[in-house]
């Protein structure tokens, strides 16, 4: 009698899990479809793009007329910053790739830098028609293999992932969502996968020279600091450094201790006292950044009364031609941004980032590197005369402020503008004339976030 | 005579109490009374729902002001410089309304939170670096923005985070998780340009990770339990 109950027990038993296994299975197998349609989909817009990328920028390179130039090379820079998302879509080794994703960047990048010197009236020169022409050819060979192996995939039904060495064939969860690493690279002559063809592709143009063109935005942050002072400190000079900030913004009696050092173009000791971090460059011996991590206390200062103590702090701490530019109210600290200003001229990469207690009104974190950064000899001379300037605004555009600025452009450009605020369609924006050329350098939209005034 | 006024009478006491019924109910807004422990309806899910937006914990949004939303409103108090009584009084709240409104243009049209690359870039943080040092968290985030800049990642905060194998928290689902406050706030700084990495472009935690590619990175700077390299 028991035995059988328990027989039939087990026959239950084993029913249910064989439902449940099938039904596993095929959510599995449906998991799997969905997957693969998503990389299916990102893979042939991928290729669509990439085709009429490589057509349009063909193009482009015949276009005579600014109009279809601008008009050919603005897609071309739409269709790389797409083609570029698709890339990024498909199953990937940890990083990606490297080189297919930069050149695609590259092209996106040049072409868009392109189009705004044609609409500014000017014409391409000889190194930049030349580029254009070696990124064309370029595009041509990838786009030809990406499309050779497009054909395998939709032949040969190839994985999109190489299947991990000691992976048994019974595992029927989809080998496509595994993120594992492919061995492309090991097997030149014979890719096995999506991911180790496109892999053996990036592999097959890293040999090739890289590109080099004017307005170059691949850096977008100088190569090496422009404010740092000649000299070098050693750490118990950066120690003294670092003591004698913290008095200024103070602290009394601190006692900064070693805790590290960084590197790079900024790098430098790192000091530690309660809580409190300070960052003393190596070069030029500046604290580039400082940071306590206290709790806040209750808010007893109105914004207001934060931002003048901030101010005096800032010239406490020796930055006496600075002006602030924006503040941001996050309710138990503010954040504010100021920036130096030159025989009336705002200098906007020469920036100082605050953040301050509303408790008592001492500075939590200070942040200089965008200044150390930047920070070099202008020319402020502008040829334009404030009434030329204005001439180039829309004429129902309503100024309410307007003073000189140089201004940062993409990658680490700057401009010397005229800056002006004022309204049009009820909204305020900034708009930015060229002091040097008249051109319209920059625009930017004027928002009220929550916490305060927010460029656009 | 009373007899032929009783109807009247009848009817208007219904109504005043209809009147006042619907009105507290369709009018109940966030910031109509204060709002404690024990506290029901719609005000208290509105008050749950922004405090979640600031990343305090209320555990589910349903209405009820528990244990969880007291604690939720204890934390917001104490992170904002207001006093701690775990009350959502009247200072509160016009604290939260403010931190959690929508932008507006210059002429007053609103134009939404504008918050949602925040959001996904501070679920990004609070999963990497959620117990390490705040700078730490502001490095997280800048490490994102620095990729951006970068010709070697993609353009976007999405792209950057979604990148296939990019971000284990991702890989894990761990993203799906509402950020903490001070990842929030960290997210904030580093938008603003802050950046203790020094222009990191990955980071890893040593004790975790014996991956050769991150390990032959040149390395920048060590904080908390992150190392930062370009």
């Amino acid at each position: 009698m028991t035995s059988k109950f328990w027989l039939r027990a087990l026959g239950v038993f084993l029913t249910l899990s064989l439902l449940w296994g099938v039904s596993e299975y095929r959510r599995a197998e449906e998991l799997k479809i969905a997957t693969e349609n998503q990389y299916r989909r990102s893979l042939a817009d991928f290729v669509t793009q990439l085709d009429s990328l490589e057509t349009n920028l063909a193009k482009s390179r015949a276009a005579g007329t600014p109009t279809q130039q601008i008009y050919y090379l603005s897609q071309s820079s739409q269709q790389s910053n797409t083609a570029l998302k698709d890339l990024s879509l498909l199953p990937a080794k940890e990083y990606g790739l490297a080189y297919v994703d930069q050149f695609l960047n590259q092209i996106g990048e040049l072409t868009s830098i392109l189009t705004q010197k044609i609409a500014k009236g000017e014409d391409l020169n000889n190194d930049e028609e030349q580029t254009l022409a070696m990124m064309h050819d370029r595009l041509l060979t990838i786009n030809r293999d990406v499309q050779e192996f497009y054909v395998d995939l939709n032949t040969e039904n190839i994985a999109w992932l190489d299947k991990p060495s000691g992976q048994a064939s019974w595992n029927f969860r989809s080998p496509s969502v595994v993120p594992t690493a492919a061995q492309g690279e090991e097997e030149p002559n014979k890719p096995t996968s999506v991911r180790s063809s496109l892999e053996q592709l990036d592999a097959s143009l890293q040999k090739l020279p890289p590109f080099t063109y004017s307005g170059q935005t691949d850096t977008h942050t100088v190569p090496e600091p422009l404010g740092l002072p000649k000299t070098t400190v050693t750490e118990e000079e950066a120690k003294d450094i670092a003591t004698d900030f913290l008095k200024t913004i103070g602290y009394d009696n601190p006692k900064p201790q070693a805790a590290g050092t960084s590197s790079g173009p900024l790098g430098g000791y790192i000091f530690e006292f309660e809580g409190v971090t300070v960052d003393v460059c190596k070069k030029g011996g500046v604290v580039t950044l400082f940071r306590d991590e206290r709790p806040l206390g209750l808010q007893k200062l109105s914004v207001e009364q934060t931002v003048a103590q901030a101010m005096k702090t800032l010239k406490a701490l020796g930055w006496n031609e600075f002006v602030k530019t924006s503040t941001e109210d996050f309710g138990a600290y503010i954040l504010l941004e100021a920036v130096s200003e030159e025989q009336d001229v705002r200098i906007y990469p020469d920036k100082i980032r605050l953040t301050v207690g509303r408790d008592n009104g001492q500075i939590t974190a200070y942040d200089s590197t965008p200044y150390w950064l930047y920070h070099h000899d202008r020319t402020l001379k502008p040829k334009l005369t404030p009434a030329e300037a204005k001439k180039k605004l829309r004429s129902n555009f309503v100024i309410k402020e307007s003073r000189l600025a140089v201004i940062s452009l993409p990658g680490w450009e700057e401009a010397f503008c005229y800056e002006f605020r004022g309204n049009i369609n009820d909204e305020d924006f900034l708009i930015y004339i060229n002091a040097q050329d008249g051109t319209e350098e920059k625009i930017q939209r004027i928002i009220r976030t929550p916490r305060g005034e927010f460029l656009q | 005579m009373l007899s032929r006024f009783r109807p009247w009478i009848v009817l208007t006491t219904v109504l005043i109490i209809l009147t006042i019924c619907t009105s507290s109910v369709s009018n109940a807004a966030l910031g109509d009374r204060i709002l404690a422990r024990g506290s029901r309806g719609p005000e208290v899910t509105e008050l749950q729902k922004r405090l979640q937006m600031l990343g305090y914990v209320v555990g589910p949004i349903d209405g009820i002001y528990g244990r969880q939303t007291e604690a939720g409103v204890r934390l917001f108090q104490k992170e904002h410089g207001l006093a701690v009584d775990g009350i959502a009084g009247p200072r509160t709240i016009s604290e939260l309304k403010r931190l959690t409104g929508q932008s507006v243009t210059t002429g007053g049209k609103s134009v939404g939170y504008k918050s949602s690359d925040i959001d996904l870039l501070a679920r990004l943080v609070s999963a990497e670096a959620k117990g390490e040092p705040y700078r730490g968290q502001v490095a997280v985030a800048a490490v994102v923005l620095n990729r951006i800049k970068s010709s070697q990642f993609p353009n976007t905060i999405p792209d950057v985070i979604y990148q296939p194998g990019a971000f284990s928290p991702v890989a894990n689902g761990e993203i799906w998780k509402n950020p903490v406050s001070s990842a929030i706030q960290a997210t904030y700084e580093a938008l603003n340009g802050t950046d203790p990495s020094y222009g990191a472009l990955f980071f890893f935690n040593p004790a975790k990770t014996t991956n050769k590619y991150i390990w032959s990175r040149p390395q920048i700077v060590k904080i908390g339990n992150h190392i930062f390299c370009r």
